[in-house]
């Protein structure tokens, strides 16, 4: 402190606990609604502290969501596209990085225009790729007139490959992250030539060098990054939901949203409250958690 | 750049990139390119069977009162957003700058809010402020008077996913800003404490020029977010409704594509936000630029 | 390894000699449907299935749910071009046109004819059928579930007002409202959600007034939105001013989220009226703790009605199928058409049978002795006669065009549009919607 002012820090104190008491509000609230009989939880105004029906609140909610199948999902696909754009990334930049490449200028541009493509300005084409992975293949055949036979049966509705409803629609187009690419690029220009020196003057294989001197010099990169990707992949809403047709494969978020107050029903507001506590206490319980960790990811995937 | 020292080899440095290429071609290249295309046809959802338009659908969206609203919506939109979180960012990493006790307990308080996901956020605040059952939306009532109805007031709704976007973003406005009030040198603000400034004098004098790096960072990642992310929000609460007043450009495009299974115009919506991104990008990059000279 | 495989023969031909009922199973030809409905309205779906897979042993119809009728739609054009379809697909009532131009589907009398399942127009309900007939009269989706809007009270706020009996009339139901609100019977008269079904399209067909030319679209894709020159200008106007003077409240908006708003204020007592559709019935059951009855729509006081019309959905079946698929999709729908089993449809869900024979058996065995309100929508449904006006309303992409209706009627409620502006700028959009199908379609019918 540059001086002493026990006043200003007071109302320091007093305004920061107001400002995150509202910031709280609406979890607080949300855990008051689920904690109480359905009735209460109608109640206008809604009561300011909670009952006693969290479990049976919760209980309900797991299974009204299936929110047993639905935390899996979630839980595969966000470590699956975490882990996938961290791996990708990881073997991009090691070779943007560590090769004499031609046409690397190609490569690098490739990937920062990614930067610019995000699902929603490409959402119908994406999906019909989703739905038969083939369909790029069949069409440049086509074009090229390479193989009239294989465009036919592209149209006549040959081989297909679609990812729609499964692990694989729904982690791999996310994996590709040009944030990421870019990270380990500054974290691997930063390692000291040396090292590479005296890799290559003991005859190290690039395998061997990415594996045993690189990853575990961004250990802490990769856990912090993993940690914010995981959150962010988590929270993913629109994609599942166009990918995912069968409910066997709803993702958490998407589950909550479909307990939300609808045409078919009177509002439950208990139940979707309970559910969406349950769909946001994994990511939350991992900010909490690796706290450090994650502030570090942050900052560090916009450098 | 690269390093100085390289391995050799012709293949394996694209066999490594391969996955990656693979992955943005597939799903990220040519997608955009397929969404250009048929920005110019009409598309038969069931056949896929195209019909050349030319520029058809982007001069009917432009005619379209409600493309035209959706415009003006998501300008609104974001700017409010990107300002009331920012705001609030910096109101939260400022205090927690200054405060030595419970520091840690207070950044935590501050910091899991951006674990929720937009959608979800969604529905938190749709149960605060409910016409009928929210307890914001009856404290409004009671305490202001305020005939509070976000299913019928343009404002209200605007109010309603505006608060639960920025809700979930002030928490990464928070991050940047703390760790860039912490990055100035204390021997900067001592120097002006010395020649007699305030704290609020050395507040405007010394740290906002020199979190305005920051600040002009924090502004296009808000921007984008509040563009693109928010689809889950508007999608569990307004839908786009009051008439339209809600309705960002996002949520219209899924809503054409999915719901009209209007696909040309989806598709043509698509190409309208590619370039929307691409000029946001752009600037992101100059400051980007800028930044790295700054680093030396 | 090799003996591995054969021990693994062994047990699973042991489990399958040992469950009969699995090796029946077996045999039998799967036939996919995939619907939309969730919750209870789902329970009672999957029950008729199972029902038609006990009556027979050739087929087994296997239900799955793909959620609400866009989700289920997407899914299925998805699957469409990716040649993996379901045979049956259940969809809403403004998606004919999608469906009948789609290039996708077998017609379901073709089908119903090969296998000589009779339908005579004559024994089902008319507005429901014709709903899903092409130009000729020939059934081209199956309907499944069907409703139709009626007015439900609250009997506790009429007695009190010292009311006998609903309104029958618009106007009527004005005076009612004045005197419930001048007695202090109570605040809220009638609570409404503007839902296009509700007060565009059931409002015009029952009084026999166009939204559309062509016949509401039916005569050809070049229909044009003239509801913004018919009476149901007058109508939105006499809301208006209710909700202006107090007599309406407006409960919810174009949102899923908000729409419960509207039907939770009659069902906890605070309204008067409310319209809406008769699938209600089991929600207002539940949920009301009040003495609450239903009744016809109102009318205008100088226009006889006719019927009103439904909405719902229907069983489309995909091109692409074995006949033994269509064969047991025929064994399906004949099921289906079986006086029981749509009384029994009738009961669990609160949606109108579809078939006259079915009606009568419900009236027969005293259905509406204890259920008498729920009668009221069959009653409604086959008053009248066919009118020029009161076929179906078949416009393209009309999910968009209600749309249109709602936004704009959104900023009457709120005040901020004059009703004949906002309607003009609803009949435009909407138009220019059309315009687009038309031109998307040309030449297709």
């Amino acid at each position: 402190m540059v001086e002493r002012a026990p006043l200003l820090d007071l109302c320091a104190h007093l305004l920061l606990i107001l400002a995150l008491a509202a910031l709280c509000l609406p979890v607080w609230l949300a855990l008051v609604a689920a904690s109480l009989p359905l009735e209460e939880a109608a109640r206008v105004p809604l009561p300011l502290l909670p009952g006693d029906r969290l479990l049976e609140n919760l209980a309900a909610a797991w299974q009204r969501a299936e929110l047993g199948r639905a935390l899996l999902n979630s839980t595969v696909m966000a470590a699956g596209i975490a882990a996938g754009k961290i791996a990708l990334a990881v073997l991009s930049a090691f070779a943007l990085v560590y090769f004499r490449l031609r046409l690397r200028w190609l490569a690098f541009w490739g990937i920062f225009i990614s930067l610019m493509l995000p699902v929603e300005v490409r959402i119908v084409p994406t999906y019909e790729v989703v739905a038969n992975v083939l369909v790029p293949v069949y069409a440049l055949a086509g074009w090229l007139g390479l193989g009239p036979a294989l465009a036919a049966e592209g149209a006549g509705g040959g081989a297909k490959v679609s990812l729609l409803n499964s692990y694989g629609g729904l982690i791999v187009p996310l994996t590709a992250s040009a944030t990421a690419t870019f990270l380990f690029r500054q974290v691997f220009l930063s390692v000291p030539e040396e090292l590479t020196e005296a890799a290559l003057v003991d005859g190290c294989r690039p395998s061997a060098f990415l594996w045993l001197v690189l990853l575990p010099l961004s250990r802490t990169n990769i856990a912090a990054l993993f940690i914010v990707l995981f959150v962010w992949s988590w929270n993913q809403y629109l994609w599942p939901l166009l990918v995912v047709t069968d409910p066997a494969y709803d993702t958490a978020v998407v589950a909550v949203t479909r307990l939300m107050p609808s045409m078919d029903a009177l509002p439950r507001w208990n139940e979707t409250m309970a559910a969406a506590l349950l769909a946001m206490a994994p990511p939350v319980l991992v900010v909490l958690v690796f706290q450090r960790a994650f502030v570090q990811g942050l900052i560090e995937q916009d450098r | 750049m690269s390093k100085r020292v390289t391995f050799r080899s012709r293949l394996l440095p694209w066999f490594l990139l391969a996955p990656q290429l693979l992955v943005l071609l597939l799903f990220f290249f040519w997608p955009a390119g397929q969404a250009i295309v048929q920005a110019l046809f009409m598309v038969e959802p069931f056949s896929g069977e195209l019909q050349w338009v030319g520029l058809l659908n982007f001069e009917q969206l432009f005619q379209s009162s409600a493309y035209r609203q959706a415009i003006l919506v998501t300008i609104v939109f974001c700017a409010a957003t990107a300002a009331l979180a920012m705001f609030l960012g910096l109101f939260l990493a400022v205090l927690v700058d200054r405060v030595v006790r419970g520091r840690t307990v207070y950044r935590t308080l501050a910091i899991w809010p951006y674990a929720v996901a937009p959608a979800i956020a969604g529905a938190l605040f749709l149960f605060l402020l409910d016409p009928a059952m929210g307890v914001l939306a009856f404290a409004l009532r009671q305490g202001l008077g305020l005939a509070w109805d976000p299913s019928l007031d343009a404002t209200h709704a605007t109010i309603l996913v505006v608060l639960a976007a920025a809700w979930k973003q002030v928490a990464y406005n928070f991050v940047f800003f703390l760790a860039g009030l912490q990055a100035i040198p204390r021997i900067l603000i001592e120097a002006a404490a010395l020649d007699g400034a305030g704290p609020w004098q050395r507040s405007l004098r010394v740290i906002l020029p020199l979190l305005s790096p920051t600040a002009f960072f924090l502004l296009v990642m808000n921007l984008v977010y509040a563009f693109f992310d928010t689809f889950g929000i508007v999608a569990t609460t307004t839908e786009g409704g009051p008439g339209g007043a809600t309705r960002i450009l996002v949520f219209k495009v899924w809503e054409d594509g999915f719901v009209g299974l209007d696909l040309g115009s989806s598709a043509a919506q698509s190409v309208i936000l590619m370039a929307i991104v691409v000029s946001l990008t752009v600037l992101q990059f100059r400051f980007l630029e800028k930044r790295v000279q700054y680093a030396g | 390894m090799r003996l591995g495989r054969w021990l693994f023969a062994g047990v699973v031909s042991g489990g399958l000699a040992l469950a009969p009922g699995a090796t029946a199973r077996a045999d039998r030809l799967v036939l996919d449907w995939w619907h939309a409905l969730s919750g209870e309205l789902g329970a009672a779906l999957e029950e008729v299935a199972r029902r038609f897979n006990a009556s027979q042993h050739r087929f087994e119809l296997k239900p799955v749910n793909k959620g609400n009728y866009v989700a289920t739609l997407n899914a299925a054009i998805a699957a469409w071009r990716a040649k993996e379809h379901p045979l049956v697909l259940m969809n809403n009532e403004s998606g004919v046109l999608t469906m009948m131009l789609s290039g996708a589907i077998v017609p379901v009398h073709d089908v119903l004819d090969k296998y000589k399942v009779e339908v005579r127009i004559q024994d089902y309900l008319r507005p429901v059928v014709q709903t899903y007939t092409d130009r000729q009269g020939r059934l081209l989706a199956m309907p499944f579930n069907s409703s139709t809007p009626i007015l439900f009270y609250n009997k506790d706020i009429l007695d009190t007002a010292g009311i006998a009996a609903p309104p029958k009339t618009w106007q009527e139901m004005e005076e009612q409202i004045r005197t419930i609100k001048a007695k202090g019977a109570a605040d809220c008269g009638y609570s409404f959600a503007a839902g296009p079904w509700q007060e565009l399209e059931n409002y015009s067909v029952w009084h026999d007034i166009p939204v559309a030319t062509r016949r509401n679209g039916f005569d050809g894709l070049d229909a044009v939105l003239v509801y913004n020159k018919t009476r149901f200008v007058q109508h939105i106007e006499r809301l208006k001013r209710w909700v202006d003077e107090g007599l309406a409240t407006f409960g919810a908006a174009a949102a899923q989220t908000w729409a419960s708003a509207a039907r939770t204020n009659f069902v906890e007592g605070r309204c008067a009226f409310w319209i809406d559709s008769t699938a209600w019935h089991s929600t207002v059951e539940a949920g009301a703790k009040m003495k609450w009855g239903a009744s016809f729509l109102p009318h205008e006081a100088d226009i006889r009605p006719n019927h009103s019309m439904i909405g719902g959905a229907a069983l489309y079946l995909f091109k692409g199928f074995s006949d033994a698929h269509y064969e047991g999709a025929a064994a399906f729908f004949r099921f289906l058409t079986d006086p029981r089993v749509q009384l029994d449809w009738h009961k669990a869900t609160g949606y109108v049978p579809i078939t006259v024979a079915a009606w009568d058996l419900a009236k027969k065995e005293g259905y509406y002795a204890s259920h008498a309100t729920r009668g009221i929508a069959v009653e409604q449904l086959l008053m009248g006669e066919e009118r020029e006006n009161s076929r179906t309303i078949r416009l393209g992409n009309y999910e968009n065009v209600r749309k249109a209706l709602t936004d704009q009627l959104e900023l009457v409620w709120a005040g901020k549009k004059g009703v004949k502006e906002a309607l003009d700028q609803a009949v435009e959009d909407g138009n220019a919607i059309l315009r687009r199908f038309e031109q998307q379609n040309k030449g297709k019918i």
